[in-house]
């Protein structure tokens, strides 16, 4: 596979990654580079309000002329941001890619930061917070992060309500600070897949991006700590709401791992076997086929970059009235799982969809460009695309079970539900 | 390993086989039916990567349902996985377990015209695949052990959607705009029909719809017509035709005669207005200046309702769709709103945006700008065998699967007249319905 890949560091710092596949006449393209929450530890959303900034105007086009122009040519782009990177993901008809590269780039390199539009984007990211705020996955998903790291740690996050405070308080001058400090070249990557050709692109976005600046290309390693609880209360954790016809319950603990260690993948393989979205996997045959206690249940490693903390992560729904029954099965899986680790059989299986899952995930443009920008973005070669399944098909029982025992500590679980249910966990009358 | 190699699809067409006959190709997609048991096979070809889409789409949907057994289609989907004679979990060929341990993305779903199941996986597997979905179509177990363990589960669906302020919205807006139709119905169901429906009432609907005259086979990806047919051949002619005509179904909604409004109060934080119109079924003609005028309000941050009320600061986000289904479809627009803003101001908004479509038109500018995020969507959906399958899964369902390809050419054909006089018919107060998701501060 990797023989159809074209990689090109088409400046200091702005690589190039794409392949050609069977679409006709669209491009699914993804960029990002090292500008994330971990850049600002006590302004954790500068980095998300400024990629909302983007598409509010450049020096160039004004809001409506870029909104015009982008819609116009049928080019869809968004910016996000994550705890290390700001990312884009866009689709580009084959033929407008000239006029997307130059739009992308005036976006991403010269955004007017109007105050005017400043104020509707921080009012705009106030109600998405808020209907965070009353979603009981992303409410226990943020309980749980606070759980288990400090606040300093980049894998925390701040109260939905603090999120509220920051927004309303940040000034346009944090933005353009950020903006100047982190975004140019230096750790950008783009990655495309799809009906395009690779000089082609890279001639356009070398046009593009030949003025942009040099920006830092290291990432900011955590200084947070890992909270060590000690009272069992404190790893069992409410959330009541009102209203809420089902529980999001999260299960997990902080993991340290390298993820380029084969005892990793040793890991991921493990943990697919117990939670992974397949109901060959133990909770979903177990919680749901044999119990029938949920619609959905899975387990998967998250957070982990750069060899920092991350951790081991269990999210399933319930009915108020069975959720603490499926929390208990769950615990017993986990436990089973820990102790005794996992099967040859269970091995073998794992292997043979791992092959599958990877040839059906690359077949989309959109699928092999994140693939591609995934191994960038993880300092990965190439090779890997084709070493991946092989890597997963030579780990044996002697790996993936001491992966478990070292990694996973069924007694150190923190448990969080959020719905409507009482601070002792029965139903809401 | 030599693929993802950008290889047109080179049509293996009119291939003669002794159990199919041809019935037409139309953008590179076969269609044959079988001799034996009128089952309809469509056909796609993709060489560019060794994967393969299965697809099996029965004409039966929420729309068959009535009292009693809302949400039976939906259910019985869930025990279609549960095991059939020869694909079950004493043998070792649970259906979730194995093809899903072939690396398959293996999945079922459930909408007001059809259900379908579908596999994506290396192409060395098809033919497991096929002879598991053979088999299911008729010989499921659907017994009462694995109703009673799935009930809980499909209820737990219904929470977890239920949990979403949209969704209940949602629910109520159907349910005010049909009345006698089961469109009315989420196809979720109603709880207390999910906990209750008994197990002969769902096998009576399998025995009903299940049958190979009532289905579609679709193939698309790395697999040739003259690959496919007899692999298909081989695991479904040995199906019966059904041995009795497939019911029709033949309730029709009333004519709408005034503006309806409903509203749902629960905790929450932010609002939602919702203004829905009921339209002609998906197959009407007027449906392509629809698509068009949807996108006209709603598509992308150029769009008149974003300019309105997300760019004004009002709405946190907006969308407009048009639903098409088979026997009617839903224009409608949906603002979820910032705090505190009045849905009252909303709703005029979203109303003077109408209003201005019907009064002024819409410009050359706009009518190519949608025209041309149309064709960019198109292209997307011939993105890998899944695309293709997903496409013509829904253009099967509301009873015309070269909509699909047809689709682009009739988009063309929209005027801006098309678009004015299709908004001055339909997007009128006496066909109206407007929801208010009301957030109530505990």
């Amino acid at each position: 596979m990797k023989e159809r890949v074209r990689q090109t560091q088409i400046l200091p710092g702005l690589t190039l990654v794409s392949m050609r596949t069977g679409v006709k006449g669209i491009v699914s393209l993804g960029a990002s580079f090292l500008a994330g929450s971990r850049n600002t530890p006590k302004q954790e959303l500068v980095c998300s309000v400024t990629a909302a900034m983007l598409k509010e105007g450049t020096r160039k086009y004004n809001k409506p002329e870029l909104a015009e122009m982008l819609d116009s040519k049928g080019i869809k782009i968004s910016f996000s941001s994550s705890s290390t990177r700001t990312n884009v993901i866009a689709k580009i008809p084959t033929g407008e890619l000239s006029q997307a590269i130059e739009l992308f780039a005036s976006m991403l390199t010269e955004p007017l930061f109007a105050d005017n539009e400043f104020e509707i984007v921080k009012k705009r990211s106030i109600d998405q917070i808020l209907e965070q705020k009353e979603d009981t996955r992303a409410r226990a998903s943020n309980l749980f992060l606070d759980k288990i790291y400090e606040s300093s740690h980049p894998n925390h996050e701040q109260s939905f309500d603090e999120s509220i405070s920051e927004v309303s308080n940040i000034k346009i001058s944090a933005l353009k600070n950020f903006h100047n400090q982190l975004y140019g070249l230096g750790s950008m990557i783009i990655s495309a897949a799809g009906d395009v050709d690779h000089e082609q692109l890279a001639s356009l976005i070398r046009k593009s991006f030949t003025k942009t600046g040099r920006r830092s290309s290291s990432y900011a390693r955590e200084s947070g700590k890992v909270k060590r609880l000690s009272k069992i209360g404190e790893r069992n954790n409410i959330l009541t709401m009102a209203d809420k016809a089902n529980v999001d319950l999260i299960m997990g603990h902080p993991i340290v791992i390298d993820i380029h260690s084969r005892e990793y993948f040793a890991l991921e393989t493990a943990v697919e076997i117990m939670g992974g979205n397949d109901f060959g996997a133990r909770l979903l045959r177990i919680v749901r086929e044999e119990n029938g206690l949920t619609y959905g249940i899975s387990a998967k490693l998250g957070g982990l970059y750069y060899g920092d903390s991350g951790y081991l992560h269990i999210g399933g729904i319930f009915a108020p009235s069975l959720w603490q029954k499926g929390a208990e099965i769950t615990t017993k899986v986990v436990k089973d799982w820990a102790s005794k680790g996992v099967t040859i059989k269970e091995l073998a299986r794992r292997k043979e969809m791992v092959r599958g899952e990877y040839l059906v995930q690359l077949s989309r443009s959109g699928g092999m460009e994140a693939e591609l920008l995934r191994l960038l973005e993880q300092d990965r070669s190439l090779d890997f695309l084709d070493e991946y399944p092989k890597l997963i098909a030579s780990l044996t029982l002697k790996e993936v079970n001491p992966a478990i025992k070292k990694y996973i500590h069924p007694d150190q679980l923190i448990t969080v539900a959020a719905g409507s249910i009482d601070e002792k966990g029965n139903p809401l009358k | 390993m030599i693929w993802l190699v950008p290889i047109m699809p080179k049509l293996d067409k009119h291939i003669n086989h002794k159990s199919f006959k041809f019935v037409r190709e139309l953008g590179g997609i076969s269609e044959y039916v079988h001799g034996h048991n009128g089952l309809r096979v469509l056909i796609y070809e993709d060489h560019s990567a060794p994967v393969v889409a299965l697809n099996v789409t029965y004409l039966v949907g929420s729309r068959n349902e009535a009292v009693g057994h809302t949400g039976a289609t939906h259910l019985l989907e869930h025990l279609m996985f549960k095991g059939s004679k020869n694909f079950n979990k004493k043998n070792g060929k649970w259906i979730w377990a194995y093809i899903g341990g072939l690396g398959a993305e293996i999945n079922g779903t459930t909408m007001g015209d059809r259900t379908n199941y579908y596999e994506v996986l290396p192409k060395e597997h098809v033919a497991k695949a096929l002879a598991m979905e053979a088999d299911r179509m008729v010989n499921s177990f659907i017994s009462e052990e694995d109703r009673q363990s799935e009930m809980t589960v499909v209820r737990n669906e219904f929470e977890w959607g239920e949990n979403e302020p949209r969704e209940a919205l949602g629910k109520q807006i159907w349910a005010t705009i049909f009345q006698a139709h089961p469109y009315g119905r989420y196809v979720i169901g109603l709880k207390s029909d999910i906990e209750n429906v008994p197990i002969e009432r769902l096998r009576e609907f399998y025995k009903t719809f299940y049958w190979p005259n009532n289905a579609y086979v679709t193939l698309a990806g790395d697999i040739s017509v003259s690959e496919a047919l007899p692999l298909i051949d081989k695991y479904f002619r040995k199906l019966k035709a059904s041995p009795k005509p497939i019911p029709i179904m033949y309730s029709e909604e009333p004519a709408q005669e005034g503006p309806r409004r409903t509203t749902v109060r629960r905790a929450g934080e932010l609002g939602i207005v919702a203004v829905a119109h009921r339209l002609p079924p998906a197959l009407s003609p007027e449906m392509f200046a629809l698509d068009v005028l949807a996108g006209i309000l709603g598509r992308g941050r150029s769009s008149r309702m974003y300019r309105a009320l997300v760019d004004t600061g009002l709405a946190a986000r907006v969308s407009v769709d048009n639903t098409s289904w088979r026997d009617a479809s839903v224009f409608a627009t949906e603002a979820h709103l910032s705090a505190n803003v009045d849905h009252k101001k909303i709703e005029e908004i979203i109303l003077s945006e109408y209003e201005k479509v019907k009064k002024e038109g819409i410009s050359k500018e706009e009518l190519e700008r949608e025209k041309k995020q149309i064709e960019v969507q198109l292209a997307t959906t011939r993105d890998g065998p899944e695309a293709v399958m997903s496409v013509l899964n829904e253009t099967i369902a509301v009873g015309d699967w070269t909509l699909y390809v047809r689709y682009q050419d009739e988009i063309k054909k929209v005027t801006l007249e098309l678009v004015k006089a299709v908004a001055n018919k339909y997007l009128i107060e006496d066909l109206s319905t407007t929801g208010y998701f009301i957030p109530k501060k505990l």
